[in-house]
């Protein structure tokens, strides 16, 4: 697969797909952030090298609680719009104003939860009706660019599988950029150092079964 | 200290600094920087010195300046204390609001803001080491820092100075031209389109002088341009060029 740096502005082709962020002029495709470009066969993609995680419904992210009004909580969701948990979205009825949110959910919780809506008003509605959300209690939370998480998942979860079998922790990743790692402290550090190495490195090709490499002789990535 | 004003500036068709008429500094890009900024640059450019950083697309303090339909675009140019010979007051004075003004909006005309309502993309800049043409390079250091940040832009801007010295038209005046010729015009362009968005004169041109000097200046941002690009590529590129 051909892959190339592009720069903003930069020509894609004329009456082609184009995958992520470009602009059109007449029939003449222009990408407009800095990235590589992807050649598939049928279509060419736009993969962004950096930029802020814009709340998508459907997505799974990692927030926490930065504030807490009468009927809401305000999360923190790793991106320029902040997330509103509204007490109709929490796991059980709540009886307001009798019960007292700061009790349910205290300031600081850490929860993987689900963008339901987002909409004009651009504010992420997150909902904890979903079997896959959790409340994270223990762990390790570390943030890394959004635009890395593909790289972190890999192609059909390659990447993400194999760091699981083989560091034997559990690990969420989530689409805004925030990871939570847990187990034995040893292999979560070790996991850190490695996650640290596949950003680094996220524009090259051939990444997982270096990173394979790495982690069966348990190196430390430079 | 002040150096006094030299007799002439151009002597046998060289400049002070043994450039020719046409001739730019010697340039030198670099991004990334910065490990705390979401997108940075570094710029040499004669003797300016810049450093830049972009911040955002982040939430908006306070909340009252968010605009609705676009994200705002904050610049803020500023110089060290030790960036010229006499001590530079620090803070914002007549010139660095003037400046940051200019430089916003010609950073304005490229970038998408209607893509990220309600928020702020900052960028700041600071002048290191000032030798004359600092906004242009300031305007240069800036684009590429905002495409080091992932911010969508219809293109680069890149911008360069011309004037006049001695009766001549010159390219990229430095300080002491600056300073003691006889005008002074900075230009950004969109390379892509020609579009102009920072034209600025210090000094009396004629028509035909003018006219002369929009070109030259115009050339010379290209050939900016192309250096920029070049940064850009060489960035990602050439470790990805012998990993693949």
């Amino acid at each position: 697969m051909e892959r190339k740096v592009i720069i903003p502005g930069e020509f894609i082709g004329k009456n082609v797909k184009v995958q992520g962020l470009f602009y059109r002029i007449n029939n003449s495709y222009y990408s407009s952030i800095y990235g590589l470009l992807e050649e598939n066969q049928n279509y060419k993609k736009i993969i962004p090298l950096a930029g802020k995680y814009i709340p998508k419904p459907g997505d799974l992210i990692i927030g926490y609680v930065k504030d807490i009004e009468f009927s809401n909580w305000i999360f923190d969701i790793n991106s320029p719009y902040i997330g509103i948990l509204p007490v109709e979205e929490f796991l059980r009825p709540i009886d307001l104003p009798k019960e007292d949110l700061r009790k349910l959910l205290p300031l600081g919780t850490v929860a993987y939860i689900l963008v339901k809506e987002f909409g004009r008003e651009r504010k992420a509605v997150l909902s904890l009706k979903d079997k896959r959300v959790k409340i994270l209690k223990k762990g390790r939370l570390i943030e890394i660019p959004p635009v890395k998480v593909p790289r972190i998942i890999g192609r059909k979860s390659s990447m993400i599988k194999m760091l699981k079998e083989k560091l034997k922790i559990s690990i969420i990743v989530a689409q805004n950029g925030r990871i939570w790692l847990n187990g034995n402290v040893d292999d979560v550090l070790y996991a850190e150092k490695i996650i640290e190495y596949i950003v680094k490195n996220a524009h090259t090709s051939g990444l997982t079964d270096r990173v394979k490499e790495i982690i069966e002789k348990r190196e430390i990535p430079k | 200290m002040k150096i006094g004003k030299p007799e002439r500036m151009i002597i046998n068709g060289k400049r002070l600094d043994g450039r020719g008429l046409y001739d730019l500094r010697p340039i030198k890009m670099r991004v990334g920087v910065l490990k705390n900024a979401d997108g940075s640059s570094y710029l040499e450019w004669g003797g300016n010195k810049i450093l830049c950083a972009v911040h955002g697309p982040r939430e908006l303090h306070p909340k009252h300046l968010a605009k609705p339909d676009k994200a705002m675009l904050r610049c803020i140019y500023s110089m060290a204390t030790f960036s010229v010979k006499e001590r530079k007051k620090p803070g914002p004075d007549r010139r660095s609001i003037e400046l940051s003004k200019v430089i916003r909006e010609a950073l304005e005309n490229v970038i998408f803001l209607h893509l990220f309502p309600q928020t702020v993309i900052d960028v700041y800049i600071k002048v290191l080491q000032s030798d004359g043409g600092t906004r242009c390079a300031s305007i240069v250091a800036a684009s590429l820092a905002l495409a080091d940040a992932g911010i969508p832009m219809k293109d680069l801007v890149s911008a360069c100075a011309a004037g006049k010295v001695d009766g001549e038209i010159v390219l990229d005046l430095f300080e002491i031209e600056d300073n003691y010729g006889e005008a002074d015009l900075p230009v950004a362009i969109v390379p892509k389109t020609g579009e102009i968005v920072l034209l600025q004169m210090d000094g009396n041109l004629t028509k035909d002088e003018f006219k002369k000097a929009l070109d030259l200046a115009i050339s010379g941002a290209m050939k900016v341009y192309e250096l920029q690009k070049k940064t850009l590529y060489e960035r990602y590129g050439e470790r990805y060029e012998t990993e693949r």
